[in-house]
């Protein structure tokens, strides 16, 4: 029985070798084809692909920011899909180029490909799936404000290996696909052109809670930013240290969300310092004795 | 179901009306012919100033469009006969809603004063002509008139009281203090409705914000839109200046003429003002006065001669201008005037929560491009704008009515 399995092994070990060897001469076979016209030729199509890319990503963001705000997202977000279609034609024709794509070189290449990028680049390989998957599951698009990590913000380009995103600070952080694998994906609007904005006020607990709320209720009515056809709500929640209330609300444009937030910030306080409201006050212990004193 | 249906065929108007729009367009690609066989265009100048002058005058003493106000009338008949019979369960208010740029006010005053005297009826018309400089005032004006003259005046358990309201607009800002007037009118609604019936005057575009803020709907009755006037009505309505200076109207294009073969220029150039106007008797005035022009009968006159010779005003097919490009700024400027129908500079900032300085500036290079007009203190949109204002506010998430 024994000596049956190590024949057995013996031979799946030998057509293995084999198998190995002739991919390893198909490859030589395939390289040997390459001539300086078809490099030429190459290099030409990958330029090509290169400014129609770069077309693509002007015009779409030109047209983007020219047309009416409710197809702003809808064209944004059509460019991954244009930008994968560019790529995937771009591969298809440079592989046709210099691998003649026969059943034959097809599966030698393919066999070739896969373990070097099996070990060199895993990440890179993975990126680009999550991206394409991505793609259809809709986790993010271009124009929708986003929580990735740490990380939060617009998302200003779509990648085939990343995203890219402008944060309230103006800083431009790239993250790749695959961190949709592990990390989750909190996205504000999905598509949509309003994103809610929560803005948070704190009092002290004698406050009289159905005026705060009178108030906040009509900051936001009366904010020329707030998108009146989506719910505002004010929700109480008591904390140890006061009352904490916030202001649930949509602006017309997502893009204005900081400028929104502090309209309406600031519009409350004024509101607030004509009623003296107390806010919240950190337990002084030495004042506290001093006055037990 | 219903309000499928109601979508589907408010859809098949625009599609009609987009389709209206863009005939002379799409047909232009089907006749090929039009350039050979249309007349040679006549030569049009600029009217000379005394005529430019007399047809402005003219225009600003036209009276307001009566079939507006035989509309109103109308409604106001059958919602007080409604009251009459059952004082206890019909609604004791009418809302009449007029396009933001129309002087609602106006129409619905003369209208009132008429109504008045045909039924013998006192009616107590809001003594307002502008929304009151301080925003908090708004509240103690309407509690003066509203509140106090009915309650001293009103011996009788029984008698009757007809509250006006020419324009809603000005009693509310959008601030934080601006909407107590219409909290205190709230509050007037559910009383004493057995004795007292309302008539209210308001913009559409403030009635829709109002109705969002305060759901001022649910204490009013029925709302009632100003209906679209048709072309006919504008040729009678502009008939007086049309026979004072002579105009004569301008042959339309070769597949209009086509398409409408059996009619004469004026009903031609009157269905089209109409249609451009979107039947809102204020645009159509002014569209009316851009398509005049001075038709010269020699080309080689020269200017003194032009001058010399008898006015010849020519009304050109009737065109809305293209709207200047604006700033998402702007926008919310322009739309804070189309939910107050007019603003002082003052109300206009307090309304953006901005400063004065800051909106004067925006409101200056607005008013250079035409789309807002300053009357004395106070800023309106120029109604010539409308039309495609109101698109573009709507098309960027602003709620102008009915969406």
């Amino acid at each position: 029985m024994i000596k049956f399995m190590n024949i057995q092994i013996y031979w799946l070990a030998q057509s293995a070798k084999d198998a190995v060897k002739e991919t390893a001469e198909d490859t030589k076979d395939i390289v040997s084809q390459i001539t300086t016209g078809k490099v030429a030729q190459g290099i030409l199509i990958l330029l090509t692909a290169y400014t129609v890319l770069r077309i693509l990503d002007k015009l779409i963001l030109w047209l983007s920011e020219k047309i009416a705000k409710e197809w702003r997202l809808r064209v944004k977000q059509f460019l991954p899909f244009l930008r994968m279609v560019v790529l995937t034609t771009t591969i298809v024709v440079l592989m046709n180029l210099f691998l003649n794509l026969s059943k034959e070189n097809i599966l030698a290449v393919t066999g070739t490909v896969a373990v070097a990028l099996g070990f060199a680049f895993k990440d890179y390989a993975s990126s680009i799936i999550a991206g394409v998957v991505g793609l259809f599951e809709s986790s993010y698009g271009v124009g929708d404000r986003v929580k990735i990590g740490e990380n939060y913000g617009e998302v200003v380009s779509y990648g085939l290996r990343s995203v890219r995103i402008q944060t309230p600070d103006d800083n431009l952080i790239t993250i790749p696909h695959n961190k949709i694998w592990t990390e989750a994906v909190s996205n504000a609007n999905a598509g949509a052109l309003e994103a809610q904005v929560v803005t948070e006020f704190y009092f002290a607990h004698e406050i009289d809670v159905n005026l705060v709320r009178k108030i906040l209720y009509r900051v936001a009515q009366t904010s020329k930013y707030t998108a009146l056809k989506l719910p505002i709500v004010v929700i109480i929640e008591e904390k140890p240290w006061g009352t904490m209330f916030k202001l649930k609300s949509y602006p017309l444009d997502a893009r204005d969300e900081f400028v929104y937030k502090t309209d309406l910030t600031s519009r409350a306080k004024q509101a607030f310092a004509k009623h003296n409201f107390a806010y919240p006050r950190i337990f002084d212990v030495e004042s506290a004795q001093s006055n037990k004193q | 179901m219903v309000i499928f249906s109601v979508t589907i065929a408010r859809m098949f108007k625009q599609l009609k009306n987009w389709l209206a729009n863009q005939r002379s367009f799409l047909f232009s690609w089907y006749t090929k012919d039009s350039q050979e066989t249309q007349e040679p265009e006549r030569s049009l100048t600029e009217l000379p100033p005394e005529t430019k002058k007399q047809l402005v005058d003219l225009v600003q003493n036209l009276p307001n469009n009566p079939i507006e106000q035989e509309a109103i009338s109308v409604k106001l008949d059958e919602a007080w006969k409604r009251w009459r019979e059952d004082p206890n369960n019909a609604n004791n208010s009418v809302v009449i809603l007029s396009s933001p740029i129309t002087a609602v006010s106006i129409i619905i005053s003369e209208t009132m004063k008429k109504w008045s005297q045909q039924k013998q009826i006192d009616i107590k018309l809001l003594p307002l002509t502008a929304r009151p400089t301080e925003i908090t005032d708004i509240k103690a004006k309407l509690e003066h008139f509203l509140k106090y003259k009915s309650e001293k005046e009103n011996h009788d358990e029984k008698s009757v009281e007809v509250m006006v309201i020419p324009n809603l607009g000005w009693c509310f800002l959008r601030s934080l203090n601006g909407l107590e007037g219409i909290e205190y009118l709230q509050s007037l609604l559910c009383q004493h409705f057995q004795h007292r019936f309302w008539v209210i005057g308001a913009g559409q575009v403030g009635w829709e914000y109002l109705d969002l803020v305060c759901n001022l709907s649910a204490y009013c009755g029925e709302t009632f839109v100003l209906p679209e006037v048709s072309p006919e009505n504008l040729q009678t309505w502009l008939n007086p200046i049309v026979e004072q200076l002579s105009v004569t109207f301008d042959r339309p294009r070769i597949d209009q003429q086509l398409l409408k073969n059996d009619k004469d220029d004026q009903t031609r150039y009157f269905e089209s003002l109409a249609n451009v106007a979107e039947g809102v008797s204020t645009i159509a005035v002014q569209v009316f006065l851009k398509s005049i022009y001075q038709q010269v009968e020699n080309d080689d006159q020269n200017e003194e001669e032009q001058a010399k010779s008898k006015p010849n005003p020519l009304a050109k097919t009737p065109q809305l201008p293209n709207l200047p490009s604006i700033d998402s700024i702007d926008r919310y400027i322009l739309y804070s005037l189309l939910l107050h129908n007019d603003l002082t500079m003052s109300a206009l900032a307090e309304s953006l929560g901005d400063g004065e300085g800051e909106v004067q500036g925006r409101v200056q290079v607005l008013r250079r491009k035409g789309i807002i007009e300053q009357q004395n203190k106070i800023l309106k949109i120029n109604p010539i704008h409308y039309p495609k204002l109101k698109q573009e506010l709507d098309s960027n998430n602003f709620i102008i009515s009915g969406n």
